[in-house]
């Protein structure tokens, strides 16, 4: 008898997986698809492959003005495509090796939950005392016939030489802005006011008007009805992902309204001994790294560890210039009850960020008026995903702006900014 | 000798009285359940305690505690979020085979804390005592509970528990405060969940499966709820 058994090979089953063997759980995983997820397979691999690329190209281009002599500068997708899918199966093939030597046994079969105390799959029964869902999410269904999801756009052979994409949100961003950096002629609809409403939205005016200023089209407040689609126009449908629950039997677990499962902070389903993480999860940020975190809370669960109080979601977007936020902003600190202050420091005498790019660029810090904790940023700018790991630091470990003061950042560097920051955040607990 | 432990987060005094006993149906030969649960604002007093006589209710009710009766004996106890409870619930004959005063002291120690058992109720460190202990059983199941204090505002405790008079007496102290200690004040590292935590580590405890169903503790937590039970229970 199995002591957990994973179904879904993601970031959250693959993390779980690992973290029970660590603790001597006996443990089988299911994956009838492919290891890695979305992640590795159709999401945050292939896309920051292409976001490299797209960053190189663009420097590239920019840096004719500083003297770089470079003649045509061009794309070869072809190739493209061959090194992302290069990269992706070597990764691929790591993880299962990495499973194999864990003694975590691999089952590449869809798997079905007959009770909550054994799997079938392939025609065999897993009993197992506990079940951990981790099966993801999909794309919503492209909303117009024709158009593609991220995945399928991942596929392409060829570059899109007009991308039309419809949405708003992480990965209509991120896409829009990688491929506009590729070279093709791309534009946005979304039928709010804005992109990324569940951003900060400073973050995502800014980088608006940097997309803007790439030549990105955006239009607004659109009515996708009215989209015609046009030869040579590929149509990127990215209007959110919906969580993989079919074939799950109702009986066991509840779905929330957006259709995830609904759990508790220790990943328990109303079913004792089904457990679920991940994209699969109602509410869930759809991010790797929490789901990572999740499967491996629900491994500690079984082994009697409990886990801490959950940390602070970090989030970040691979455009350029990059974006990342942890913890809360001034207005959301303030909506808890919290006496907050919060100093914005723009880029601009940051020298690295001046070698490296012309674009404009921030550093927000929110704190608690009161104690000097630091309660939240919110970051445009380069390395923006890397440095933003320091404050999630000093979110999650209660630290004050004066400890992080205390600390100490190279010159000339790109996170010495948050020195700047903090130093006119420091002012206004004075009044100053 | 296996332990399995059972960890909630609601804070509903009636609500985790209800489940406590609901778990007695849970458990089986050889097998002990560790149940660790707080609850907020709430005064607990005994099986056959006057309510008048322990604390000041109207007072308590009016600043928005809730009042509840536990099943098991002794006296008045004070919960907030600093304080954390466990049940040890196992087979009355298995008793023995799981006692839960090592599960405590073993607790303390990974904190570099030496505590002791009085052979009565209470545990006690450096002569203070930061838990209290009772117990109830139907004849084939027992529960052993107890409180911790780990960072309980002690001074709301002492506003609203009338304390025996006779039993501070009896001890020589001068007051309550001076009787009870919060295990955070002897060492940091006590938090309600490195508690929880070191007690699920000390007896090597894997989570319960088998639960008690919604209806269940629902339908019972009324019972727990009832005027009549926490008013009038002792008679």
């Amino acid at each position: 008898m199995y002591d957990l058994a994973i179904i879904g090979g993601g970031p959250a089953g693959y993390s779980a997986a690992f973290e029970a063997a660590r603790l001597h759980l006996k443990t089988v995983l299911f994956e009838a698809k492919h290891l890695g997820g979305t992640c590795l397979n159709e999401g945050c691999v292939p896309t920051k492959y292409l976001a490299h690329l797209a960053g190189v190209c663009a420097s590239v281009k920019a840096s004719e003005k500083d003297g770089l002599m470079v003649g045509e500068v061009g794309i070869d997708y072809a190739r493209t495509k061959l090194g992302m899918d290069k990269l992706v199966s070597s990764l691929r093939d790591g993880l299962e090796q990495h499973l194999g030597r864990e003694a975590i046994e691999l089952v590449r079969e869809r798997a079905y939950i007959s009770s909550p105390e054994e799997i079938l799959a392939g025609g065999k029964r897993y009993p197992a005392r506990n079940i951990l869902i981790a099966t993801g999410a999909c794309a919503k269904k492209p909303f117009i016939e024709g158009a593609v999801s991220s995945d399928g756009l991942l596929k392409r052979q060829t570059m899109p030489s007009r991308l039309h994409i419809l949405g708003g949100g992480a990965i209509a961003v991120e896409f829009a802005d990688i491929f506009r950096r590729l070279g093709a002629e791309v534009a946005i609809s979304i039928r709010a006011d804005r992109i990324l409403r569940n951003w900060d939205r400073e973050i995502a005016v800014s980088l608006m008007q940097s997309m803007k200023r790439k030549g990105i089209a955006i239009h607004r407040q659109c009515d996708f009805k009215n989209l015609a689609l046009e030869e040579g126009l590929v149509v990127l449908s990215a209007l959110g992902r919906k969580a993989n629950i079919e074939g799950i039997n109702r009986e066991w677990v509840e779905i929330g309204p957006a259709g995830g499962i609904i759990t508790d902070a220790y990943g328990r389903t109303k079913t004792a001994g089904i457990f679920a993480a991940g994209d699969v999860v109602e509410g869930s940020w759809q991010l790797a790294h929490t789901g990572m975190e999740e499967g491996r809370r629900v491994a500690g669960y079984l082994a009697g560890i409990l886990p801490g109080k959950p940390a602070a979601v970090v989030r970040c977007l691979y455009t350029d210039p990059e974006v990342a936020s942890v913890g809360m902003t001034e207005a959301e600190a303030a909506a808890e009850g919290l006496d907050a202050v919060s100093a914005k420091q723009n880029l601009y005498a940051n020298a690295r960020t001046r070698i490296a790019t012309s674009e404009r660029g921030f550093m927000k810090v929110v704190a608690d008026r009161k104690s000097h904790k630091i309660l939240g940023a919110q970051l445009m700018g380069e390395r923006a995903g890397d440095i933003v790991a320091e404050l999630a630091l000093a979110v999650n470990g209660g630290l004050s702006v004066e400890a992080l003061l205390a600390s100490t950042r190279p010159h000339p560097s790109y996170c010495e900014a948050i020195t700047d920051v903090l130093q006119a955040l420091g002012g206004k607990f004075h009044g100053i | 000798m296996e332990y399995r432990y059972v960890i909630t987060d609601c804070l509903d005094p009636y609500r985790n009285l209800a489940y406590e006993q609901l778990l007695q149906s849970e458990v089986d030969s050889g097998m002990a359940i560790l149940y660790l649960w707080q609850n907020e604002n709430t005064i607990v007093v005994g099986r056959n305690q006057e309510i008048g006589k322990e604390c000041r209710a109207e007072a308590f009710l009016q600043d928005g505690g809730r009042i509840a009766r536990r099943r098991s004996g002794g006296g008045a106890v004070y919960h907030d979020l600093g304080n954390l409870n466990f049940s040890l619930i196992c087979r009355e004959k298995e008793k023995a085979c799981y006692p839960y005063q090592p599960l405590v002291i073993g607790a303390l120690k990974e904190f570099g804390l030496e505590a002791s058992f009085n052979g009565r109720n209470d545990f006690t460190v450096q002569g203070r005592k930061f838990s209290g202990n009772a117990v109830y059983s139907d004849g084939a199941v027992a529960c052993r509970h107890g409180t911790l204090l780990v960072s309980c505002e002690i001074a709301r405790m002492t506003r609203y528990l009338t304390p025996d008079k006779s039993k501070l007496s009896r001890n020589h102290v001068a007051s309550v405060s001076s009787r009870v200690v919060n295990l955070g004040e002897l060492s940091a590292a006590v938090t309600v969940d490195a508690l929880r935590q070191a007690l699920i580590r000390v007896s090597g405890a894997t989570p319960l499966k088998k639960q008690p169903s919604e209806r269940e503790i629902a339908s019972l937590a009324l019972f727990y709820a009832s005027e009549t039970w926490i008013y009038g229970g002792n008679i």
